[in-house]
């Protein structure tokens, strides 16, 4: 960090360094708890992650090994590999899609729209087990609405959803599409400051609403979406809990691995094995990926994301 | 910008420090010691007052009533042992258990583990020994498939709390309607082939009755390898889980599923959920194997369907030993709880005098053997005779999770991707590299 050109020296009792000690004051409450209970725990987690550790009975440095066992001898692991960003590549812009479509419709000036926004909000209150219960009886293979309905339009072949390994997958993929309305307060949160005088001055202009969506809301929505882009990527990274809940009472991950997100076999291996240590290796191995995948996406949004006030 | 970057490295160091400092306080507890061996104790010798934390899962309103009798009940006889009762949720048991334990505060009981998970734990140093505390002068109180469970190295982790067993139950009316003898159920596996001819109803796209699937209930492809005196493992607890016994019994499985057709057996399979959505319930199948404890639900969710029920038929119509098959669950002493004697002590009155009041008011059936002389009901006398046919097979230690191979195994072979050979030759080399990670350091 040295470098030839002198620093200017600020003293401690100048205006800007006061502030800065009182920004570090506020922030301070936060910054102990993501220390002691966030960072430090990663910290720990990524020295486990060349270890043998079982949180009770072993804790000896093995180098390597975890993650040489991950890449070359696990083929769970690229399976786990292969169904999240399987996952994450069909749920993130359907997600996307749903939320931006249904937030913009819900924008317009339509009767009830104070109930038709509370019944597209609601998937972000109600979540959890019960949800993913409800989800199971529209997937039921046998009497399912969705089957039943299927059947009705002529259909014989039917998917049988968590019971096929083709399907499981897509299922979840339903499912998360249907929470992705849930989410729709942000877009709304966009829409509402993209300012009214572009619509006016557009419509002077004779642009069809169609082109005024193209040309001003999605620019202008732009880092609404970068912002749901880069969560919904990491959240889809993560996901995995429901299908914990669908494979139940078979295997975790059933049908036949089909739902054996890297998330899964994470906890497979560290609460139903006992290996913490192999298992913080693999959240190792996904929190560089995550990173990989948000520098990307971080480098391409310049080229399409617009901030309101940035010049170009 | 170096300035801050100076700061921010400042303060993580701080952090870092203040952590391994943190670090250093848990792992001065991190060297388990089991407690001295103790004579058992009398009830006259005067001791100091305990307070005894004791975890559960237990918080509904029908489950309450019976743990606070319980714990009341012992905290009036004992007043030098007080036992106070802390719900902890199903799922986050065996989590918060670990934690404390690696946390070195553990509570002083926990109930209730899986029996089949016991020596795991006894192995991993997270289940105390009570064999030391003089766990061994009570084993001929329980089932010997339950206390084979608790053992690790000749040594007892946990006592056997409750366990189950299993039947075939059947629906008599189907019976009736399909020309068989409504008082005469199955007892062999062609029974079951025949009987389900008669049963069975099929309409255009779907089967609406089947009469019988071994992969629906509670029995699974494991369960029948060992109604048919087979295993996964051998005397050296090495897999064979391709032999010709257990490829024979997955041919069975397929041949089902043959006589619905996939589809058919997968959507059925596929709407099988709990209570009233149970296919027994809903009248979709009419014979099924279930624990013995299920009649309860039974009862409750389908009160007016006519059942029969028969100790789990078996390939020549003869019980044994593992003909059914049990789980259960185990009290344990986490390693560090600060008052193992007096835990020790709760613990024992859990397992016995306090587990027969819970199977009484909770239907549940007691590891406990001389609940018999206490519970005179024709539903609990049942599951005390089904207990010469019930086999509790534990957890191979290197291979937890062998279940995940064999479950794929069967999906494989009943969707007719794979045969039965093929897919248990997959399953034997997944399950073998299972048992050589394990036991190598």
């Amino acid at each position: 960090m040295a470098s030839a050109v002198p620093v200017k020296r600020r003293s401690w009792n100048s205006s800007r360094t006061k502030e800065a000690i009182a920004g570090y004051l506020f922030i301070l409450p936060w910054l102990f708890g993501f220390l002691v209970f966030t960072a430090g725990p990663m910290l720990f987690s990524l020295y486990a992650s060349f270890t043998n550790y079982d949180v009770t009975s072993q804790f000896d440095w093995i180098g390597l090994k975890n993650y040489s066992r991950m890449f070359f001898d696990d083929p769970l692991y690229w399976t786990s590999v292969y169904n999240t960003l399987y996952f994450a590549v069909f749920a993130v812009p359907i997600g996307i899609l749903v939320g931006t479509v249904s937030a913009v419709m819900l924008n317009a000036n339509v009767p009830f729209q104070k109930m038709w926004r509370t019944i597209f909000f609601l998937p972000k209150v109600l979540t959890g087990v019960s949800v993913v219960m409800l989800w199971l009886w529209i997937f039921n293979p046998q009497d399912g609405i969705l089957n039943n309905g299927l059947r009705a339009i002529g259909i014989e072949k039917v998917p049988l959803w968590f019971g096929d390994p083709a399907w499981s997958k897509p299922a979840l993929i339903i499912m998360s599409a249907w929470s992705a309305t849930g989410g729709i307060l942000i877009y709304l949160a966009g829409l509402q400051a993209i300012p009214k005088q572009l619509y006016e001055a557009a419509e002077i202009d004779g642009a069809s609403t169609a082109r005024q969506f193209v040309k001003i809301t999605l620019p202008l929505l732009s880092s609404t979406i970068f912002f749901k882009l880069i969560t919904g990527i990491n959240s889809a990274m993560q996901y995995w809990s429901n299908a914990l809940i669908v494979s139940h009472p078979n295997p975790p991950g059933s049908p036949v691995n089909s739902t054996l997100f890297y998330g899964l076999h994470i906890y497979k291996q560290a609460f139903l094995q006992s290996k913490m240590g192999y298992a913080s290796a693999m959240a190792w191995v996904m929190f560089a990926i995550t990173l990989v995948l948000t520098g990307i996406q971080f480098y391409g949004a310049k080229r399409w994301v617009y901030y309101e006030g940035e010049r170009r | 910008m170096g300035m801050t970057w100076r700061k921010f490295s400042a303060v993580v160091i701080a952090g870092v420090l203040a952590l391994s400092i943190a670090a250093g306080c848990t792992a001065k507890k991190d060297d388990p010691k089991t407690p001295t061996p103790t004579t058992p104790t009398t009830q006259a010798e005067p001791e100091k007052k305990v307070e005894l934390e004791f975890w559960g899962w237990w918080a509904s309103a029908t489950r309450m009533p019976t743990i606070n009798k319980i714990v009341d009940g012992w905290n009036q006889k004992n007043p030098n042992i007080q036992v106070k009762y802390t719900y902890v949720p199903f799922g986050d048991l065996l989590t918060k258990y670990l934690a404390s334990v690696a946390a070195g505060n553990p509570p002083d009981v926990v109930a209730s583990p899986e029996l089949f998970t016991v020596a795991t734990r006894a192995q991993k140093k997270q289940a105390m020994d009570l064999s030391a505390l003089g766990a061994d002068s009570i084993k001929d109180q329980f089932y010997p498939e339950f206390w084979k469970a608790v053992q690790f190295q000749g040594k007892a982790y946990g006592l056997p709390w409750t366990g189950e067993t299993k039947y075939l139950y059947y629906n008599k009316e189907h019976f009736t309607e399909a020309g068989l003898d409504p008082e005469k159920g199955p007892v062999t596996w062609d029974d079951l082939w025949n009987f389900s001819q008669k049963l069975t109803k099929k309409d255009a796209s779907k089967v609406t009755r089947a009469g019988f699937h071994p992969n629906f209930g509670n029995m699974g492809y494991r369960g029948w390898v060992w109604n048919a005196k087979s295993d996964f493992f051998d005397a050296r607890n090495w897999p064979v889980v391709n032999s010709e016994k257990n490829i024979a019994v997955m041919d069975w499985f397929k041949k089902w599923t043959d006589f619905y057709g996939y589809e058919a057996y997968a959507a059925l399979k596929g709407s099988a959920t709990g209570g009233a959505q149970h296919l027994f319930v809903q009248g979709k199948v009419s014979m099924v194997v279930e624990t013995a404890t299920w009649e309860g639900e039974l009862k409750k969710n389908g009160p007016n369907i006519k059942y029969g029920i028969v100790p789990i038929p078996t390939q020549d119509g003869k019980q044994h030993q593992t003909a059914a098959n049990s789980g259960g669950f185990a009290v344990e002493l986490p390693v560090g709880s600060k008052n193992a004697k007096q835990a020790f002590e709760f613990a024992k009155y859990w397992v016995t005098d306090a587990a027969v009041i819970w199977a009484q008011e909770q239907n549940d059936f007691p590891a406990y053997n001389k609940a018999i002389e206490k519970i005179s009901t024709p539903e609990f006398k049942r599951m005390v005779d089904n207990m010469k046919n019930t086999g509790l097979i534990p957890l191979p230690l290197f291979a937890p999770l062998y279940n995940d191979a064999l479950d794929i195994a069967v999906q494989e072979v009943i969707s007719g991707k794979k045969d039965s050979k093929t897919a248990l030759g997959t399953a034997q080399s997944s399950i073998t590299k299972m048992v050589q990670d394990n036991t190598a350091k």
